[in-house]
């Protein structure tokens, strides 16, 4: 599928892209197999997301400091952490305040919308 | 305004199957002597991407569109362009199958510089084809490089700390590197 120019009307359209963003939004450096886990993305979902995420520099892929190579089947890999980058601030700060413009109006929410914006 | 260097191979690597679409010929920037058919070259490619780059009001070139001087070295030349057109950020087209010699030397170069403290990590925007940047969403493990093209040392960009941006399709390449050198 085509990605749009705008970075924050693909995040729109993409619950997984808003889920990550909103783990690695607190300014910390955080573990992919954490992120991943904590909001039951699968492997491929989540490898293809982040890519995406880093496309648009919203979300920094890096080396954790110190860290160690590992042998992998692909060669040897290195330990990293995912983090957002100030764009990546940005974006969510605007999905922040679209959730509390949704929370001050649930009661007229349908509930696909509910769901999709307002679950926990 | 940026001013930006685009780096990347020349060419394909012998016997390497290339999938570049046709669309990408056909966007070619008049300016430029296109150089692989049918399949462009990755050097067309990073010609493409410094159009792209123009277009949305930064200053782009590469080395290929310099003139070199007899007697002056092609390292020379590149921390002249570096100099002369007061370059400022590095944008790394990685395509799979791609000759990397020549960009390992360039990587060679930039690290040494970001280990010097001349230059910042953020200035170096890699752009690898999906497949050249592995991201294991079960270990949470990631590997920068082709598989048997001693390609291990370019790990040390993601441990410096180099932004990276894996594309799978040209038009997402395209849309990336736009996407990194806007505000």
């Amino acid at each position: 599928m085509k990605l749009p120019e705008d970075p924050v009307t693909w995040v729109f359209q993409n619950p997984h892209a808003d889920a990550i963003l909103r783990a690695v939004g607190d300014g910390h450096a955080h573990l992919p197999l954490e992120v991943r886990k904590s909001r039951g993305i699968h492997p491929e979902s989540f490898r293809k997301t982040v890519h995406t995420l880093a496309g648009y520099d919203l979300v920094r892929i890096r080396a954790q400091k110190g860290a160690r190579f590992h042998e992998t089947p692909r060669g040897y890999g290195i330990e990293v952490v995912l983090e957002a980058t100030p764009k990546g601030l940005q974006v969510l700060e605007i999905l922040e305040e679209f959730r509390s413009v949704l929370k001050r109006r649930e009661p007229t929410l349908a509930r696909a919308t509910r769901e999709r914006w307002l679950a926990p | 305004m940026r001013s930006v260097l685009v780096l990347g191979p020349t060419g394909w690597r012998a016997g390497f199957r290339a999938l570049v679409p046709a669309e990408i010929a056909r966007t070619l920037p008049a300016w430029w002597k296109r150089r692989g058919s049918p399949v462009p070259w990755p050097i067309d490619v990073r010609a493409l991407l410094v159009d792209d780059v123009r277009r949305v009001g930064h200053a782009a070139t590469m080395m290929e569109l310099w003139d070199r001087p007899k007697g002056e070295l092609r390292t020379a030349l590149f921390h002249r362009i570096a100099r002369e057109a007061h370059v400022d950020t590095f944008v790394v087209y990685w395509p799979q199958g791609g000759h990397t010699e020549g960009m390992s030397w360039e990587f060679h170069g930039l690290i040494k510089d970001i280990l010097d403290e001349q230059l910042q990590a953020e200035a170096i925007r890699i752009f690898p084809e999906a497949s050249v940047l592995g991201l294991d969403g079960e270990t949470g493990l990631a590997t920068l490089g082709e598989p048997d093209r001693r390609t291990t040392y370019f790990q040390d960009l993601l441990d410096a700390g180099c932004p990276v941006a894996p594309w799978s399709t040209y038009e997402e390449l395209r849309l990336f590197v736009r996407k990194h050198l806007s505000p």
